[in-house]
């Protein structure tokens, strides 16, 4: 068996096994002589379906995930509703201010 | 929803309303996708609580960039492309803050999602690969998870991460043989 070509055909396995691609003619005869070879490939045979079954383990989500994207999306209205309050405090402080001002200009008698 | 013909109809829909505002049909979306995303982001990160991260930060990204949404492919697609970014990131940013270990990490979910029931040969393989994946640098195992795992073409993997074709044909190749030396590690 020709070392050479071992390290050869290693080199294309990936390509072979995962992509497809054909091997050359004496890469195959080598294949299917090559005991060493064949051990790679198989070896690259069960990395694809160990891959693939990998997306079949289904994980749930965390229950509070869609509650926590929501909250996060409300963070802006909740800034302005809380700007609101502030702002509607301002507006009755100083309605406050100006009533307590009119009294206290009110004229006694 | 089985027809996935169906499944996109109401998403486009969804989609429609959302865009203009409407978080109650954003709020299906996420409903309908959240488990998709999040498998999608404890492949890409190996980490439960990490995925669960990465889920939310893209999740509230699609909303901030659904007004650009165009709808030339799915939305699921889209959210899957946000998902990958938002998982690059975060991972790259965690490998830069901590030293702790790939292989910790692995570890957690390892132990999460192995139960005695899922004994047998083909569980023994997963674990492997599952570690395996874990050693591997993270761009090369979103490489891999993205192509092996997920299904997705070279065209797909390429546009999503902002690198050419034959770039990312060559970066899976070297992922290939760099997991079947680890495989073989973890025998
Ligand atoms: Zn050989």
């Amino acid at each position: 068996m020709s070392r050479l070509r071992c390290r050869k055909v290693r080199l294309v396995l990936p390509a072979h096994v995962f992509g497809g691609r054909s091997l050359s003619r004496r890469d195959e005869a080598h294949l299917g002589q090559c005991l060493v070879c064949q051990a790679d490939a198989a070896t690259y045979r069960s990395m694809q379906t160990a891959l693939r079954s990998l997306h079949d383990e289904g994980a749930d989500a965390p229950p509070w995930l869609v509650e926590k994207v929501m909250a996060t999306l409300g963070l802006p209205e909740r800034r302005q509703r809380k700007g609101a309050l502030v702002a509607a405090a301002v507006l009755v402080a100083s309605a406050a201010v100006a009533v307590w001002g009119r009294r206290r200009l009110r004229p006694v008698g | 929803m089985a027809d996935p013909q169906v499944e996109q109809n109401e998403d486009r829909r969804l989609v429609a309303a959302a865009r203009s505002g409407d978080t109650a049909a954003f709020e299906e979306l996420v409903r309908s996708h959240q488990h998709e995303v999040y498998g999608l982001a404890i492949r890409l990160t190996g980490n439960r609580e990490l995925a669960a991260d990465v889920a939310q930060e893209a999740l509230v990204r699609a909303w901030k960039a659904l007004p650009n949404f165009r709808g030339d492919s799915a939305f699921s697609t889209w959210l899957y492309r946000i998902t990958v970014n938002v998982a690059w990131t975060r991972k790259r940013q965690a490998a830069r803050r901590s030293a702790r270990s790939l292989d910790e990490i692995g570890d957690i979910v390892e132990a999460d999602s192995i139960g005695p029931e899922q004994a047998g040969e083909a569980a023994d393989l997963r674990g492997r690969i599952r570690r395996a994946l874990d050693q591997l640098p993270a761009g090369q195992r979103t490489l891999v998870v993205l192509k092996d795992v997920e299904g997705w073409t070279h065209g797909e993997i390429a546009d999503t991460l902002g690198i050419s074709v034959s770039a990312a044909k060559v970066r899976l190749h070297r992922a290939h043989m760099k997991l079947r030396t680890l495989l073989k590690e973890h025998r």
